[in-house]
């Protein structure tokens, strides 16, 4: 009888964890936890489109595969991406610490630490990408674990293929085990062919015209500089951030992991092959967080929260018992406040931001123009209500620190240059829309003049509004301001090449 | 409380420090976790986090290959170890240049 319940032990965990995770999901469109992305995700419930940097194959099919199923697009998504995912790897957390530790109640402890485990909580609740990816990558550790070498390639592939963070882990892994280099070399087809060869998968839906040119342009080397090329924004946080990125990174990683750190500090206290590469694996994840412009790449360590579990339960082999009763009282109690305090669908219904945002756009005029960046929270959101059938028409915005059109992404004063990607965006809109025009001054200029309603489609700033007359009606609008002209700022002007 | 009182008591003790930084940070994370508007802390400085983190790496790796080698192929190493860093300051420098 015992036996049978210890078997059933991983379902139950997958049930119990599950229906957590479903409880506290956000059962309406949702940007909470910088989830901005969402939108670009939700398009691919309609739409072949190619998302965000650097294309996240995998999870394009994996979308395409679950729009074919009836229901909400959010709550599938949600339950497909985040929900599922992280309830099997709760369930997979305690199967890989059970077998390294011999112990049914330190796989109990460590799937209990992960479900208490804030960050990921999170992710697990929400419209994002960052669990599925870590399914996979726990998948990886398993198999290492179980010296399965081409099912480690094959998950690290897979990894790969939905973000490309996995290639410099897959990096890392083989790095922490150089010894064995030839018999890596043996199995890395099989990594090409899961992790690299389904991001051509991105290369075709570039290349194919009838696909919308809102994130991505075509298929060339310069449009494809434009777009994988846009990552500044890691590793380049000033030194002076330095302290206030350690003053929001402690009490995150305080109240994700909680009392869990005395035996994950113990566990990885000695180092062994698997030791190398889960303290690679996390010092990569929490390095690229460190220096990071965005605060919100906290998120990220939802990928590492599994393995850090497992370790926990190493690390209370090494104690006396009364230490793993302490650890599983913390991580319930951070399971029951998270529960009450996190509770991602309330704190969503209670600030509906992305869902008011939709809804504006669904009342504005048939064949609006809306200018809007070709990414970010508004920009994605309004690329779902296009793909939903809403009669918008998007008039790009250069970004300010790229310039108004045709320009390269490094451009400084004098400079000028030439931005393909946008060139093919200008293309798309003319195919699909008509609207003419050699960069967003023209396209916007155009749309004004053929009696477009134009609107600028995110709150309005300082920088934009030198450029954009609004009507005085919509100042104080939050978003969706309605353009009566638009002015040539002479600071942004130098930076488009004139031809 | 004696010094080996502590020592004995240290988990105790942790354990009970770790409880009250996690009642005390639990508020301020969760304001950190919970926006809806992504952003960027910009601030124009050459001197990057990383500057410092491949600093210290580059002394660390450096005096670790170094060790039993003579005074001449040490330079060397550390010559070579330098051209390195140049280089990849040059690259994160390129990148940097679009907040500029």
């Amino acid at each position: 009888m015992k036996e049978k319940t210890e078997k059933l032990l991983p379902l139950i965990i997958f049930a119990i964890s599950g229906g957590y995770y479903w409880a506290l999901s956000s059962k309406i469109f949702t940007w909470l936890y910088t989830s901005g992305d969402a939108g670009d995700w939700l398009v691919l419930s309609n739409w072949w489109h190619v998302p965000h940097q650097w294309g996240k194959p995998l999870i394009v099919l994996y979308i395409r595969f679950i729009s074919l199923f009836p229901g909400d697009d959010v709550i599938k998504l949600t339950v497909a991406l985040a929900v599922i995912p992280g309830a099997i790897i709760t369930a997979l957390v305690f199967v890989i610490a059970k077998r390294v530790t011999g112990k049914t109640t330190l796989g109990l402890v460590a799937s209990a630490v992960l479900l208490g485990a804030t960050i990921f909580t999170t992710q697990a609740t929400v419209l994002e990408q960052y669990i599925f990816t870590a399914m996979f990558l726990t998948f990886a550790f398993y198999f290492q674990i179980r010296g399965q070498r081409k099912m480690t390639m094959l998950f690290l592939g897979l990894t790969t293929a939905t973000h490309i963070v996995g290639l410099p882990i897959t990096f890392l892994w083989i790095v922490c085990t150089y010894k064995e280099w030839r018999e890596w070399a043996k199995v890395i087809p099989i990594y090409i062919v899961s992790g690299i060869l389904p991001y051509s998968l991105i290369l075709g839906m570039m290349a194919n015209p009838d696909i919308p040119k809102l994130v991505s342009g075509g298929l060339s080397w310069q449009s494809l500089n434009g777009y994988l090329g846009n990552t500044a924004s890691g590793v380049n946080l000033a030194l002076v951030e330095a302290p206030r990125r350690l003053s929001q990174l402690i009490p995150i990683y305080l109240i994700t992991l909680g009392l869990a750190l005395v035996p994950l500090f113990k566990g990885l206290s000695k180092l062994d092959k698997l030791g190398r590469i889960s303290i690679a694996v996390m010092a990569f994840i929490v390095w690229f967080y460190m220096t990071n412009l965005f605060p919100s790449v906290w998120k990220w360590s939802s990928l590492w929260l599994p393995i850090a579990a497992v370790w926990v339960a190493i690390g209370l082999t090494k104690l006396p018992n009364w230490h793993t009763i302490v650890i599983g009282i913390g991580a319930i109690a951070l399971i029951i406040t998270n529960g009450f305090v996190m509770n991602t669908d309330k704190l969503a219904h209670e600030d509906p931001q992305a869902t008011e945002y939709l809804s504006a756009l669904y009342e504005l005029p048939e064949n609006s123009c809306v200018v809007i960046p070709r990414g970010g929270q508004y920009g994605f959101t309004l690329f779902y209500a296009m793909s939903e059938g809403q009669s918008i028409i998007p008039l790009a915005q250069g970004n300010p620190f790229t310039g108004m059109g045709k320009s390269t992404l490094t451009l400084k004063d004098d400079e000028t240059g030439y931005d393909q990607s946008y060139a093919d965006y200008l293309a798309w809109v003319n195919r699909e829309y008509g609207i003419e025009g050699e960069d967003m001054y023209e396209i916007v200029q155009y749309a004004l003049d053929n009696g477009y309603n134009v609107y600028y489609g995110q709150p309005m700033t300082e920088l934009w509004e030198t450029v954009f007359k609004v009507a005085p009606e919509d100042k104080d609008k939050p978003y969706l301001l309605k353009v009566e002209s638009i002015n040539h700022n002479p600071d942004f002007s130098k930076w488009i090449k004139t031809e | 409380m004696n010094i080996e009182t502590i020592k004995q008591k240290k988990y105790p003790i942790i354990y009970i420090l770790l409880a009250i930084g996690i009642t005390v940070s639990y508020l301020p994370a969760r304001e950190a976790m919970i926006p809806q508007t992504a952003w960027l802390w910009v601030v124009k400085s050459p001197i990057t986090l990383n500057f410092v983190v491949l600093f210290f790496l580059y002394g660390v790796a450096c005096d670790k290959m170094t060790k039993g080698m003579t005074k001449k192929k040490s330079w060397l190493v550390w010559g070579v170890g330098l051209l390195i860093l140049i280089l990849l300051f040059s690259v994160v420098g390129g990148m940097s240049t679009i907040f500029d």
